[in-house]
Protein backbone atom coordinates (compact mmCIF):
# COMPACT_ATOMS: atom_id res chain seq x y z
CA UNK A 1 0.00 0.00 0.00
CA UNK A 2 1.21 3.47 -1.34
CA UNK A 3 2.57 5.41 2.11
CA UNK A 4 -0.31 7.87 1.39
CA UNK A 5 -2.89 5.87 1.68
CA UNK A 6 -1.61 4.12 4.59
CA UNK A 7 -1.42 6.81 6.88
CA UNK A 8 -4.92 7.86 5.64
CA UNK A 9 -6.32 4.86 6.40
CA UNK A 10 -4.52 4.76 10.19
CA UNK A 11 -5.86 7.95 10.38
CA UNK A 12 -9.76 7.36 9.55
CA UNK A 13 -12.23 7.55 12.18
CA UNK A 14 -13.24 3.90 12.37
CA UNK A 15 -9.54 2.77 12.75
CA UNK A 16 -9.12 5.38 15.09
CA UNK A 17 -12.10 4.39 17.30
CA UNK A 18 -11.12 0.90 17.32
CA UNK A 19 -7.40 1.87 18.18
CA UNK A 20 -8.44 4.01 20.88
CA UNK A 21 -10.38 4.14 23.90
CA UNK A 22 -11.34 6.85 26.29
CA UNK A 23 -11.04 5.43 29.50
CA UNK A 24 -11.72 6.95 33.21
CA UNK A 25 -8.77 8.10 35.24
CA UNK A 26 -8.46 7.46 38.26
CA UNK A 27 -5.62 9.52 40.64
CA UNK A 28 -6.20 10.69 43.73
CA UNK A 29 -3.76 12.77 45.72
CA UNK A 30 -4.50 12.18 49.63
CA UNK A 31 -2.85 14.98 51.73
CA UNK A 32 -3.04 14.36 55.88
CA UNK A 33 -0.85 16.13 58.05
CA UNK A 34 -0.85 14.63 61.85
CA UNK A 35 0.89 17.15 63.77
CA UNK A 36 1.44 15.37 67.20
CA UNK A 37 -0.20 17.39 70.49
CA UNK A 38 -2.78 18.61 67.71
CA UNK A 39 -6.47 17.17 68.42
CA UNK A 40 -7.93 18.12 65.17
CA UNK A 41 -5.30 16.03 63.11
CA UNK A 42 -4.08 13.29 65.11
CA UNK A 43 -7.73 12.21 66.55
CA UNK A 44 -9.95 13.35 64.12
CA UNK A 45 -9.30 14.28 60.21
CA UNK A 46 -5.52 12.08 60.13
CA UNK A 47 -7.68 8.70 61.35
CA UNK A 48 -10.54 9.84 59.11
CA UNK A 49 -8.33 9.75 55.47
CA UNK A 50 -7.26 6.48 56.36
CA UNK A 51 -11.04 5.58 56.06
CA UNK A 52 -11.27 7.27 52.87
CA UNK A 53 -7.78 5.87 51.50
CA UNK A 54 -9.15 2.47 51.97
CA UNK A 55 -12.22 3.22 50.04
CA UNK A 56 -10.65 4.94 46.92
CA UNK A 57 -8.26 1.59 47.07
CA UNK A 58 -11.70 -0.41 47.42
CA UNK A 59 -13.13 2.00 44.00
CA UNK A 60 -9.88 0.72 41.93
CA UNK A 61 -8.16 4.28 42.59
CA UNK A 62 -4.69 5.23 42.24
CA UNK A 63 -3.55 6.77 45.63
CA UNK A 64 -1.05 8.73 46.49
CA UNK A 65 -0.97 9.22 50.35
CA UNK A 66 1.08 12.31 51.82
CA UNK A 67 0.71 11.75 55.51
CA UNK A 68 2.34 13.67 58.77
CA UNK A 69 6.06 15.42 57.59
CA UNK A 70 5.49 14.41 53.55
CA UNK A 71 2.94 17.35 53.39
CA UNK A 72 5.68 19.88 53.68
CA UNK A 73 4.69 22.44 50.80
CA UNK A 74 7.59 21.41 48.58
CA UNK A 75 6.06 17.77 48.52
CA UNK A 76 2.65 18.09 47.98
CA UNK A 77 4.17 20.82 45.16
CA UNK A 78 6.11 18.09 44.00
CA UNK A 79 3.71 15.47 43.70
CA UNK A 80 0.77 17.25 42.23
CA UNK A 81 2.98 18.07 39.12
CA UNK A 82 4.72 14.92 39.20
CA UNK A 83 1.00 12.56 39.86
CA UNK A 84 -1.06 14.53 38.14
CA UNK A 85 -3.81 13.73 40.01
CA UNK A 86 -7.80 13.69 39.00
CA UNK A 87 -8.82 14.68 42.56
CA UNK A 88 -6.86 16.25 45.39
CA UNK A 89 -8.04 15.40 48.74
CA UNK A 90 -7.28 17.42 52.31
CA UNK A 91 -7.84 16.95 55.61
CA UNK A 92 -6.02 19.03 58.05
CA UNK A 93 -6.37 22.74 59.34
CA UNK A 94 -7.78 25.21 56.86
CA UNK A 95 -8.35 29.12 56.67
CA UNK A 96 -9.66 31.30 53.87
CA UNK A 97 -7.07 31.25 51.46
CA UNK A 98 -4.95 28.28 53.36
CA UNK A 99 -4.76 24.55 53.04
CA UNK A 100 -2.10 23.46 55.52
CA UNK A 101 0.25 20.94 55.46
CA UNK A 102 3.44 19.54 57.72
CA UNK A 103 7.19 19.91 57.97
CA UNK A 104 9.22 19.35 61.13
CA UNK A 105 6.47 18.39 62.54
CA UNK A 106 4.72 21.93 62.73
CA UNK A 107 1.32 23.20 60.45
CA UNK A 108 2.97 25.20 57.45
CA UNK A 109 0.72 26.68 54.66
CA UNK A 110 0.70 23.63 51.76
CA UNK A 111 -1.55 25.33 49.11
CA UNK A 112 -3.00 28.79 49.29
CA UNK A 113 -3.27 31.83 46.68
CA UNK A 114 0.22 31.61 45.99
CA UNK A 115 0.59 27.86 44.09
CA UNK A 116 -3.14 27.77 43.75
CA UNK A 117 -2.91 26.91 40.05
CA UNK A 118 -2.11 23.66 41.30
CA UNK A 119 -5.67 22.58 41.20
CA UNK A 120 -6.23 23.68 37.73
CA UNK A 121 -8.13 21.14 35.92
CA UNK A 122 -8.49 18.81 39.43
CA UNK A 123 -11.27 17.90 41.19
CA UNK A 124 -10.76 19.69 44.61
CA UNK A 125 -12.37 18.25 48.48
CA UNK A 126 -11.18 19.40 51.66
CA UNK A 127 -12.18 18.76 55.00
CA UNK A 128 -10.96 21.22 56.95
CA UNK A 129 -12.04 25.43 58.31
CA UNK A 130 -13.01 28.18 56.00
CA UNK A 131 -11.31 27.46 53.15
CA UNK A 132 -14.01 27.52 50.42
CA UNK A 133 -14.54 31.40 51.53
CA UNK A 134 -11.08 32.75 49.75
CA UNK A 135 -9.05 29.56 48.47
CA UNK A 136 -11.83 28.01 46.74
CA UNK A 137 -13.31 30.47 44.75
CA UNK A 138 -9.57 31.16 44.03
CA UNK A 139 -9.11 27.59 42.81
CA UNK A 140 -12.62 27.66 40.89
CA UNK A 141 -10.92 30.53 38.99
CA UNK A 142 -8.18 29.18 38.46
CA UNK A 143 -10.33 25.86 36.79
CA UNK A 144 -10.63 23.94 39.13
CA UNK A 145 -13.69 21.44 37.75
CA UNK A 146 -15.45 21.67 41.39
CA UNK A 147 -14.01 22.70 44.98
CA UNK A 148 -15.93 20.91 48.28
CA UNK A 149 -15.06 22.27 51.54
CA UNK A 150 -16.44 24.37 54.39
CA UNK A 151 -17.20 28.24 54.37
CA UNK A 152 -16.69 28.42 58.77
CA UNK A 153 -15.01 26.71 61.13
CA UNK A 154 -14.87 22.92 61.33
CA UNK A 155 -16.10 21.51 64.92
CA UNK A 156 -15.74 17.77 66.24
CA UNK A 157 -16.66 16.05 69.04
CA UNK A 158 -14.16 13.26 70.35
CA UNK A 159 -16.79 11.19 71.88
CA UNK A 160 -18.58 10.63 68.92
CA UNK A 161 -15.74 10.39 66.68
CA UNK A 162 -17.61 7.21 64.51
CA UNK A 163 -20.80 9.79 63.44
CA UNK A 164 -18.29 12.70 63.16
CA UNK A 165 -16.28 11.02 60.45
CA UNK A 166 -19.27 8.97 58.46
CA UNK A 167 -20.39 12.61 58.19
CA UNK A 168 -17.46 14.08 57.08
CA UNK A 169 -16.20 11.63 54.57
CA UNK A 170 -19.98 11.07 53.05
CA UNK A 171 -19.08 13.52 50.25
CA UNK A 172 -15.66 11.90 49.13
CA UNK A 173 -16.81 8.10 49.84
CA UNK A 174 -19.21 9.53 47.08
CA UNK A 175 -17.64 10.88 44.88
CA UNK A 176 -14.89 7.97 44.86
CA UNK A 177 -18.33 5.97 43.56
CA UNK A 178 -18.28 8.19 41.00
CA UNK A 179 -21.17 10.05 41.70
CA UNK A 180 -21.19 14.29 40.84
CA UNK A 181 -20.00 16.66 43.19
CA UNK A 182 -23.47 17.75 43.73
CA UNK A 183 -24.86 14.44 44.75
CA UNK A 184 -21.78 14.08 46.70
CA UNK A 185 -22.91 17.49 48.19
CA UNK A 186 -26.54 16.19 48.61
CA UNK A 187 -25.40 12.57 50.50
CA UNK A 188 -23.11 14.63 52.85
CA UNK A 189 -25.95 16.64 53.86
CA UNK A 190 -28.22 13.94 54.28
CA UNK A 191 -26.17 12.31 56.31
CA UNK A 192 -25.28 15.37 58.62
CA UNK A 193 -28.78 15.60 59.46
CA UNK A 194 -29.19 11.61 60.13
CA UNK A 195 -26.44 11.41 62.31
CA UNK A 196 -28.02 14.86 64.31
CA UNK A 197 -31.12 13.49 64.56
CA UNK A 198 -29.35 10.39 66.82
CA UNK A 199 -27.36 13.03 68.47
CA UNK A 200 -29.89 15.54 69.02
CA UNK A 201 -31.44 13.96 71.97
CA UNK A 202 -29.45 12.17 74.54
CA UNK A 203 -26.76 14.54 73.59
CA UNK A 204 -27.73 17.90 72.13
CA UNK A 205 -24.63 20.13 72.13
CA UNK A 206 -22.96 17.51 70.25
CA UNK A 207 -25.45 17.62 67.80
CA UNK A 208 -25.23 21.14 67.29
CA UNK A 209 -21.80 20.49 65.72
CA UNK A 210 -23.03 18.02 63.36
CA UNK A 211 -25.61 20.54 61.80
CA UNK A 212 -22.93 24.08 62.06
CA UNK A 213 -20.77 21.75 60.10
CA UNK A 214 -23.80 20.40 57.50
CA UNK A 215 -24.85 24.12 57.01
CA UNK A 216 -21.27 25.34 56.29
CA UNK A 217 -20.59 22.35 53.47
CA UNK A 218 -20.01 24.57 50.45
CA UNK A 219 -20.25 23.12 46.70
CA UNK A 220 -17.99 25.48 43.97
CA UNK A 221 -17.44 25.09 40.79
CA UNK A 222 -19.35 22.77 38.53
CA UNK A 223 -22.00 20.96 40.27
CA UNK A 224 -22.26 17.73 37.35
CA UNK A 225 -18.50 17.45 37.85
CA UNK A 226 -16.89 14.09 38.52
CA UNK A 227 -13.62 13.52 40.79
CA UNK A 228 -12.21 10.73 38.02
CA UNK A 229 -10.42 12.49 34.74
CA UNK A 230 -10.59 10.86 31.18
CA UNK A 231 -7.63 9.86 29.25
CA UNK A 232 -7.35 8.21 25.94
CA UNK A 233 -5.97 5.26 25.84
CA UNK A 234 -4.33 3.36 23.08
CA UNK A 235 -6.06 -0.41 22.80
CA UNK A 236 -3.42 -3.08 22.51
CA UNK B 1 -41.28 51.90 64.99
CA UNK B 2 -38.91 54.67 64.36
CA UNK B 3 -34.96 53.43 63.88
CA UNK B 4 -33.89 53.91 67.69
CA UNK B 5 -37.19 51.58 68.59
CA UNK B 6 -36.15 49.29 65.89
CA UNK B 7 -32.38 49.24 67.59
CA UNK B 8 -33.82 48.78 71.01
CA UNK B 9 -36.10 46.38 70.22
CA UNK B 10 -33.26 44.35 68.09
CA UNK B 11 -30.90 44.76 71.29
CA UNK B 12 -33.70 43.07 74.17
CA UNK B 13 -34.04 40.33 71.70
CA UNK B 14 -29.98 39.91 71.43
CA UNK B 15 -30.42 39.73 75.27
CA UNK B 16 -32.87 36.87 75.24
CA UNK B 17 -31.41 34.89 72.77
CA UNK B 18 -28.18 34.98 74.94
CA UNK B 19 -30.45 33.87 77.62
CA UNK B 20 -32.25 30.88 76.12
CA UNK B 21 -28.17 30.10 74.85
CA UNK B 22 -27.51 29.93 78.75
CA UNK B 23 -30.39 28.30 79.50
CA UNK B 24 -29.84 25.93 76.42
CA UNK B 25 -26.13 25.06 77.79
CA UNK B 26 -27.19 24.55 80.96
CA UNK B 27 -29.74 22.19 80.43
CA UNK B 28 -27.09 20.16 77.79
CA UNK B 29 -24.66 19.91 80.48
CA UNK B 30 -27.59 18.76 83.16
CA UNK B 31 -27.51 15.74 80.61
CA UNK B 32 -24.17 14.60 81.30
CA UNK B 33 -23.17 12.85 83.57
CA UNK B 34 -20.69 14.63 86.58
CA UNK B 35 -17.24 12.80 85.19
CA UNK B 36 -17.73 13.85 81.77
CA UNK B 37 -18.39 17.75 82.09
CA UNK B 38 -14.52 17.86 82.47
CA UNK B 39 -13.59 15.70 79.97
CA UNK B 40 -12.02 16.78 76.51
CA UNK B 41 -14.68 16.49 74.05
CA UNK B 42 -14.99 19.66 71.41
CA UNK B 43 -12.05 20.30 68.88
CA UNK B 44 -12.54 23.08 66.76
CA UNK B 45 -8.98 24.59 65.05
CA UNK B 46 -6.24 23.85 67.37
CA UNK B 47 -8.79 23.99 70.34
CA UNK B 48 -9.92 21.53 72.45
CA UNK B 49 -12.83 21.81 75.11
CA UNK B 50 -14.52 20.41 77.61
CA UNK B 51 -18.18 20.75 78.35
CA UNK B 52 -17.84 22.85 81.30
CA UNK B 53 -15.32 25.06 79.23
CA UNK B 54 -17.58 25.41 76.24
CA UNK B 55 -20.56 26.75 79.03
CA UNK B 56 -17.97 29.12 80.04
CA UNK B 57 -17.09 30.74 76.83
CA UNK B 58 -20.94 30.73 76.15
CA UNK B 59 -21.29 32.66 79.30
CA UNK B 60 -18.25 34.89 78.64
CA UNK B 61 -19.56 35.68 75.17
CA UNK B 62 -16.36 35.13 73.16
CA UNK B 63 -16.35 34.09 69.52
CA UNK B 64 -16.61 30.25 70.27
CA UNK B 65 -18.78 30.88 72.59
CA UNK B 66 -21.38 32.75 70.48
CA UNK B 67 -20.90 30.08 67.82
CA UNK B 68 -21.54 27.28 70.13
CA UNK B 69 -24.97 28.60 71.55
CA UNK B 70 -25.98 29.75 67.74
CA UNK B 71 -25.39 26.09 67.09
CA UNK B 72 -27.43 25.08 69.91
CA UNK B 73 -30.16 27.63 68.91
CA UNK B 74 -30.07 26.10 65.11
CA UNK B 75 -30.21 22.79 66.17
CA UNK B 76 -34.04 23.81 68.17
CA UNK B 77 -35.08 25.70 64.85
CA UNK B 78 -34.34 21.98 63.13
CA UNK B 79 -36.16 20.27 65.84
CA UNK B 80 -39.19 22.78 65.26
CA UNK B 81 -39.07 22.17 61.42
CA UNK B 82 -39.79 18.44 62.09
CA UNK B 83 -42.15 18.76 64.72
CA UNK B 84 -44.59 20.81 62.05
Amino acid sequence: MPEFARIKEMLSIPVLIKRWRIVKSKKVLIIRPNCPGDNYTTLFSFPAATLVKNKAVAEGWTVTDLQGNNCSRANVESNINTVKPDYVVHYDHGSDFTLYGQNANVITPAIDDANVNLLAKRAVSTVSCESANGLGPLAIAATSKAYLGYDDLHWVHLWYLDKFNEASNAANNALLEGKTFQEAYDIAYAKYTEKWAELVGPDPGAAGLLLHDRDHLTLLGNPSARAHGLKIVRVP
Amino acid sequence: MSGKEYEAQRKKEADISKQLALSDVKDWLKKLPAEKKEKPAIVVGSKTFTPAEIAKEVENDTEYGKQFAKMLQRSRVELSKRRE
